[in-house]
């Protein structure tokens, strides 16, 4: 019975920390001339449950003929997935979860307006220490590719995005995020990650 | 492992696809407009107010030059700004009216630009008697309305009708456009609807005293005189407007061209209502003669005389039919049309019988009308013998 017991306890203890980061957004960097960005996470099992922690860095420049937009920011997500394979020896994942996002962020926006009736006028605005956070639901794939290296993807929903209002314009880009007018969002990463054991 | 590796492929290719960012479409729809409405306190119902010219600030632009609106006016907005005044100059008087909005610009792509979206609308100042917002959110372009108009009753519009009675019992009977050289009150120094040709006339009497003189000066029945009497009851009808003089006990009376002049509404309301309607008789001695194959535009005419009167009719005009007065005092009328290219001479002859319509208008009646004599080569050909009010065709003549 004692033996029982302690194989119960110890199968929440982790086994293991993933490090990774994001390819998409790497691979943007040189591929999309509007965006800058990376993103890094980590994760950690405890039996099926595991703690998951994200953090990006996000850069948008659009620039058109007399208007422009750019932003600048950091993000990052917390939460939670659960591994739906339970009996893979590998620990290899098919998971849901959950994530709060929360991002800082600076906005510019330069345009000029030539209303017919009020006549030509540029201006340049900022929203500088803007705030937003969303929730998401989460589904992806971990799987062991050579040793300690990890592959996956995460989809995820983005919803219910807070967005400040104080600004001297209307919040268009959260990093994180995206278009801050759309309610939901589609998101995807495809991870790279290396995991260091921790007990076997 | 391998089963893992397909899953992982497959799903990626496809969620790729739709990880693709997206840039919104062009949102043309810009609520930079604020409708206004003018309206009267004392009904709350649409005011109908001439405009001589609104300026907005920020343009020289002038909005609804010389025009009379009846409903919702709409102005732009800059979407630049955070306040724009509006100087409306009505033909009331000139007022004016700050109004303060918040305008947000709303980036959506490089070749779209930016939208703005306006809220917050407000009024900081005006000099109208009263305002209402309605609705705080600008419209776009024939979106609605924002901001109410108010202005306090006007007590003193005293409201004529010009109406014809025709030879029946209806009592009202029809709308009488007359022509006018112009009206005017005895305590101001302006004419009112100079040259006009008018069926209704709204004029402003004396809030100070009790009685205003009212001069009609009519181009075909001469000058009248109405000596309008009243009395005047202050009240407070709404806060704003503060005590105000309302008229009521009208009564009237004068020398006139008009065969009857009734009181109406022996009060003055806003939107005015009739208060006093000036009739003429029907005139049931016209016959009409029409010109048989006159070119478009007509025959001219240099005269038309006749030998009960001295009066002239038709002088040097262009016309396809004649509608002549019949004597009646006689059994016989001769008329002599003169045009330019021929003087011919036509006399009628008719029944008469005399008729009192609406108590007062006593009228000759004419029936069995005939052509006595003629100098036209062509007989007249009758076409009605008895004469009608408004008239109709009674004969057809032919210039040949």
């Amino acid at each position: 019975m004692a033996q029982k017991a302690d194989t119960v306890k110890g199968k929440y203890l982790p086994t293991g920390i993933r490090f990774g980061t994001d390819l998409i957004s790497l691979a943007k960097i040189p591929l999309a001339d509007q965006f800058d960005g990376w993103e890094v996470s980590a994760d950690i099992d405890f039996y099926k449950y595991y703690l998951t922690v994200e953090y990006g860095s996000w850069e948008r420049t659009i620039i058109g003929t007399d208007k422009g937009y750019s932003n600048t920011g950091n993000y990052f997500r917390v939460g939670a997935d659960v591994n739906l394979l339970l009996k893979d020896p590998d620990k290899n994942m098919f998971f849901v979860g959950l994530r709060y996002g929360r991002s800082t962020y600076d906005e510019q926006l330069y345009y000029t307006v030539d209303d017919a009736v009020f006549g030509s006028n540029s201006t340049a605005l900022n929203n500088l220490g803007m705030t937003s956070g969303w929730a998401e639901a989460t589904l992806g794939l971990r799987v062991k590719i050579w040793k300690e290296l990890w592959m996956g993807y995460t989809a995820r929903l983005k919803v219910a995005p807070s967005v400040d209002t104080g600004g001297g314009f209307i919040v268009y880009d959260i990093p994180g995020y995206g278009l801050a007018s759309k309610r939901s969002y589609w998101g995807f990463n495809y991870q790279l990650y290396w995991r260091i054991p921790v007990r076997n | 492992m391998r089963i893992f590796s397909q899953i992982l492929i497959f799903c990626i290719s496809g969620l790729l696809l739709g990880s693709c960012y997206e840039d919104p479409e062009c949102i043309n729809l810009r609520n930079d407009f604020v409708g206004i409405t003018f309206k009267k306190l004392f009904d709350r119902k649409v005011d109908t107010v001439g405009i001589v010219g609104i300026k907005v600030s920020g343009s020289d632009e002038v909005f609804y030059e010389l025009v009379n609106a009846g409903g919702t006016i709409e102005l732009p907005l800059n979407v630049n700004s955070a306040t724009q005044s509006i100087d409306f100059d009505l033909l009331r008087g000139s007022f004016s009216m700050l109004l303060g909005y918040t305008s947000q610009p709303q980036f959506e792509s490089k070749d779209c630009g930016p939208r703005f979206v306006l809220s917050g609308l407000k009024v900081l100042q005006h000099d109208y008697d009263s305002v209402n917002v309605i609705s705080s959110v600008p419209v776009a372009s024939g979106g609605g309305n924002n901001i109410d108009i108010y202005r306090c009753p006007i007590t003193n519009n005293l409201k004529l009708a010009f109406r014809q009675l025709y030879a029946d019992e209806k009592p009202n009977g029809v709308e009488l456009k007359e022509k006018f050289y112009g009206m005017s009150m005895g305590y101001l120094p302006y004419i009112f609807y100079p040259n006009s040709e008018i069926g209704t006339a709204v004029l402003p009497i004396n809030t100070e005293s009790n009685s205003t003189s009212i001069l009609i000066d009519s181009k075909e029945n001469g000058i009248s005189t109405l000596n309008v009497s009243y009395s005047r009851t202050p009240a407070s009808l709404f806060d704003v407007c503060g005590s105000q003089n309302f008229i009521n006990d009208i009564q009237v009376s004068g020398t006139s061209s008009y065969d009857i002049i009734k009181v109406q509404k022996d009060s003055i309301t806003d939107p005015p209502t009739t208060n006093i309607a000036l009739f003429r008789c029907p005139r049931t001695n016209l016959i009409e003669l029409t010109l048989k194959n006159a070119p478009a535009n007509g025959i001219l005419i240099k005269k038309v005389s006749t030998g009960y009167s001295t009066e002239l009719f038709y002088q040097d005009s262009l016309t396809s039919k004649l509608v002549l007065p019949l004597d009646p005092t006689q059994n016989t009328t001769a008329f002599t049309i003169e045009s330019e290219n021929f003087t011919r001479q036509i006399s009628f002859g008719y029944i008469r019988n005399t008729k009192t319509f609406h108590d007062v208008c006593d009228q000759t009646l004419f029936s069995t009308v005939k052509v006595l004599s003629s100098d036209f080569t062509t007989p007249p050909i009758a076409l009605n013998d008895s004469i009608q009010f408004p008239t109709v065709v009674n004969f057809e003549i032919t210039n040949d």
